[in-house]
């Protein structure tokens, strides 16, 4: 990572809410050709938010998704970890997070620029066009949703206040997935913890990001909820 | 708040969800007059009592179908669309 060193403008892509991290304090690094929120305060602190209640900027990491009938078979070819019911999501080593939302559309979140370029290569192998399902399609993500990360003991409870679906951890398990509306706007949500810490991936659509962080910051004021970077994630995760 | 339950999402709050109208049978696109291509397409029976009915989950864009007492407006009961429709209808291009 270069700390310092990386500017969201001179990046070809950066999050729809760069400027709100920048006066949030955040230093960027690279994933692929996106500008992304690496962090905020010192490691130690961006630790204690993780476990309270913290946010991260997800928005600029590698997303691909695919739409119809035919397509679980057709990734499930191509080495892909399949969810088995709707709704839910199974961790892929080589892809990131699948989440299966419905029973024929599939959305892979990535976590780095390693599983940023396997989407590529899988994307790529779409568009040769060998043995594609008649009715699929192929769904370029990475541009049009906001993604924001909400982690920590209080993140169910903020979600509470803006999502009427019930998304505490003891209903709505790991790795679970929901589409619905958060604070009136149409959402996915995934859970997925960090090292045994409550996490959830909200989506949106990109031109919602702004208003979005607005709504959440907001409700996280409460519980005194801060932003970390994909750093601290990443160090987590292990 | 009123309650939709979604085959495929489960219990949602009715904000999530759009009325599609009445279920009913497609009259055939190429030998149907006018008329009755318009009474397909826009007007309703208007029933008081249990209808059946398309309704779309917008957060999923997911279309099902719903039985509903449109007096009461209590739901009996919600399934997929492929309980009713087991074959995608191909349209044959028209060359008048």
């Amino acid at each position: 990572m270069n700390q310092n060193t990386v500017t969201p403008e001179a990046q070809p892509y950066r999050s729809f809410v760069y400027r709100q991290l920048q006066a949030a304090g955040a230093h960027f690094s690279h994933c692929r050709q996106a500008a992304i929120a690496a962090g905020y305060a010192g490691a130690d602190i961006e630790q204690a938010r993780l476990q309270r209640l913290a946010l991260a900027d997800l928005s600029p990491l590698p997303r691909l998704g695919f739409k119809g009938v035919g397509v679980p078979a057709w990734l499930q070819g191509q080495g892909v970890n399949m969810p088995e019911t709707a709704n839910t999501a199974v961790a892929d080593p080589q892809y990131g997070l699948v989440a299966r939302l419905g029973y024929n559309e599939l959305l892979l979140l990535g976590r780095d620029a390693a599983q940023g370029d396997a989407q590529e290569r899988l994307a790529a192998t779409w568009q040769a066009g060998a043995d594609i399902p008649a009715q699929g399609n192929l769904l370029l993500r990475a541009h049009s949703h906001a993604c924001f990360g909400l982690y920590g003991a209080f993140a169910d409870q903020v979600l509470a206040k803006l999502c009427a679906v019930d998304l505490r951890p003891r209903t709505f398990a790991q790795h679970a997935a929901a589409l619905t509306s958060v604070a009136r706007v149409g959402a996915i949500i995934i859970r997925d913890d960090v090292a045994g810490v409550t996490g959830y991936q909200l989506l949106v659509d990109g031109s919602y990001a702004v208003y979005l962080l607005d709504c959440l910051s907001d409700a996280m004021t409460e519980f005194d909820g801060d932003f970390i970077g994909l750093d601290t994630l990443a160090a987590a995760a292990g | 708040m009123k309650i939709m339950p979604c085959p495929l999402n489960g219990p949602r709050n009715i904000a999530e969800f759009v009325c599609g109208g009445e279920v009913k049978a497609m009259p055939h696109p190429s030998q149907a007059g006018d008329a009755e291509w318009a009474d397909y397409l826009f007007l309703e029976d208007n029933t008081l009592g249990f209808v059946t009915e398309w309704w779309l989950h917008v957060a999923s864009g997911y279309w099902f179908i719903a039985e509903r007492h449109t007096a009461s407006n209590e739901i009996i009961r919600t399934y997929p669309a492929s309980e009713l429709f087991s074959q995608r209808v191909e349209f044959q291009e028209n060359n008048e």
